[in-house]
């Protein structure tokens, strides 16, 4: 399965979360994908990035501008999934 | 007392003050060398002389105190003449001793006394052989002889002395001038600061004293006279003193004028071009009101120079006005922000450094600058404005490439291509991780936060003013 199809699989298992989050999908033709989620007042992200084939995963903060890098990058899809499920879990 | 004569009075008695100084600072090594050296020639020079001398000059060097190595032998060439100048008294002391005309020939031969100080054996039949290589005359000599003996052995001893004491008199000379040299230049030095020192103040002294001068002459108030007369007095400043420093007053006067009149031409300039970069880049008129202030305090610091080299050359008069103009200068260069206030304003507003504040100040820097007809424009003036803010206020240097995703930097980069999303209408999507930045085919730039989808910025483009 390929990145994207990882994350859109991922984002329809989220809307299943027992609270309710705001899920945005965001792609460009190059293949990055962003993966938002909001919960409560805060927000995280779970991007793809084609060029460096990897996974970044981190808060998105409300006082950040155009950054580029991430606070946890995962080479594979699923530790970089179980990380922002443990993040979501924490900020319930 | 005419100025010129004031300054080579100030100079002579800073130089006589220095070499005061000089000898004093000297003496307080000499003294203590000269007590050690006493202590060395007690006794006949140990084998191992050479080397307490220059554990003795070490440990004056801490105190500052130190003898160039190319000097050492002129002290060394002072012990061992002396240690000959002991060895020669020694003798003369002796009453009993007369010594006979052969040993007198060489009365200094070292070879004869062991490097213990005890006579060295010599096969002489006369008798026992003596200390310091002369040998006792037997008691049957005949007096005739011992008479001759005694006058030929006062003769050259005389002799000796006399050279001995002018050899000494040059060596000490030279040690003297040896040991002083380093520390004269140093103690000269300082009191050419000094005497600097002493000519500003007295400048000050008459550059107050004319202002007073100039403000009795102007309001001829009996109590300004008195006061002028008084500082005057304090001073000691005379008839030609008080009309150079009247003088004086005039100059600070005529160039403060001069260049309030310069200052109100710059300002003519200065100030359009100022605010002409304010409105496209405040970057600008910072940089306007340092070029502005930078070249005013070059031209002070030039003019102060003129004058301390004025005054130093006796040129008294130039170098009084060279100070006046560099104290106008100095003055106005102080005052120049307060004056110039778009550019001041500029340069004085705080200096973003985080990132909201840098992100506020991009934002401010894009809506002042002129909207873009096209999405590519507005893309290019991002980039653009982005690296200016980064540049002045990130602290972190731009990096090209930029860093990989995974090594970020902390530095805000623009949008790279892998990152865009051109549109078949001309427009152009930028996405980033917070944010996605909309710029339409007409230029208009819109900046949303992705989650909120709240309008962080926006400016209409060129053709349209329509909000996507």
């Amino acid at each position: 399965m390929c990145s994207n199809a990882q994350i859109v699989e991922l984002a329809s298992e989220l809307r299943n979360w027992p609270t309710p989050l705001q899920i945005f999908v965001r792609s460009v033709p190059s293949g990055l994908t962003f993966l938002d989620v909001g919960i409560g007042n805060r927000g995280f992200v779970l991007a793809y990035h084609p060029k460096e084939n990897g996974f970044g995963v981190d808060e998105v903060l409300d006082d950040e501008g155009f950054q580029m890098g991430y606070k946890h990058w995962f080479d594979e899809f699923e530790p970089a999934k179980d990380k922002l499920l443990s993040m979501l879990r924490e900020a319930q | 007392m005419k100025d010129d004569d004031y300054s080579r009075k100030l100079l002579q008695e800073a130089y006589e003050d220095g070499c005061r100084r000089c000898d004093a600072d000297l003496q307080q090594f000499v003294t203590p060398l000269e007590a050690w050296m006493d202590q060395l020639l007690q006794e006949p020079l140990a084998p191992n002389w050479r080397e307490q001398l220059n554990e003795y000059l070490a440990e004056q060097e801490p105190k500052g105190y130190r003898i160039e190595p190319e000097n050492l032998w002129v002290l060394e060439e002072e012990i061992l003449l002396r240690d000959q100048d002991r060895r020669v008294l020694a003798v003369s002391n002796r009453q009993d001793t007369v010594p006979s005309r052969a040993s007198l020939l060489e009365p200094m031969d070292r070879a004869n006394q062991q490097t213990d100080g005890t006579a060295a054996k010599r096969n002489d039949p006369v008798g026992e052989p003596p200390e310091h290589g002369f040998i006792r005359l037997p008691d049957d000599y005949p007096t005739t002889a011992r008479i001759a003996a005694a006058e030929a052995w006062e003769t050259l001893q005389r002799q000796l002395m006399e050279e001995v004491s002018r050899e000494r008199t040059d060596q000490v000379l030279r040690l003297r001038e040896a040991l002083g040299d380093q520390l004269r230049r140093k103690l000269l030095a300082e009191a050419r600061v000094e005497r600097r020192l002493s000519v500003v103040h007295s400048f000050v002294d008459g550059f107050v004293a004319g202002l007073m001068a100039l403000r009795a002459a102007t309001t001829r108030s009996p109590t300004d006279i008195a006061a002028r007369d008084e500082a005057f007095h304090e001073l000691g400043i005379d008839r030609s003193a008080a009309a150079n420093a009247t003088k004086l007053a005039a100059a600070v006067a005529v160039t403060a004028a001069e260049a309030a009149a310069l200052l109100v031409a710059g300002g003519a300039i200065l100030g359009p071009i100022a605010r002409a970069f304010a409105a496209y880049s405040p970057t600008g008129a910072e940089v306007a009101a340092y070029a502005a202030q930078g070249l005013g305090a070059v031209v002070a610091g030039a003019k102060l120079r003129a004058a301390q080299e004025a005054i130093a050359d006796g040129r008294t008069d130039e170098g009084i006005h060279h100070a006046a103009e560099a104290f106008v200068l100095a003055v106005l260069v102080a005052a120049g922000p307060l004056l110039d206030r778009p550019a001041a304003a500029a340069a004085q507003r705080p200096r973003a450094s985080s990132i909201p504040q840098r992100l506020q100040e991009f934002y401010r820097r894009l809506g002042a600058q002129r909207p873009s007809s096209n999405a590519d424009d507005a893309l290019r003036r991002i980039n653009r404005t982005l690296d200016d803010v980064e540049d002045l206020y990130s602290g972190i240097p731009k990096k090209v490439p930029p860093p990989p995703i995974d090594m970020t930097d902390g530095r805000m980069y623009p949008p790279q291509s892998d990152f865009i999303m051109r549109q078949r209408d001309g427009s152009i999507i930028a996405e980033t991780r917070r944010h996605k930045i909309l710029l339409g085919s007409e230029g208009s730039i819109t900046i949303r936060i992705t989650r909120t989808d709240q309008i962080q910025f926006h400016q209409p483009g060129a053709r349209t003013s329509h909000v996507q």
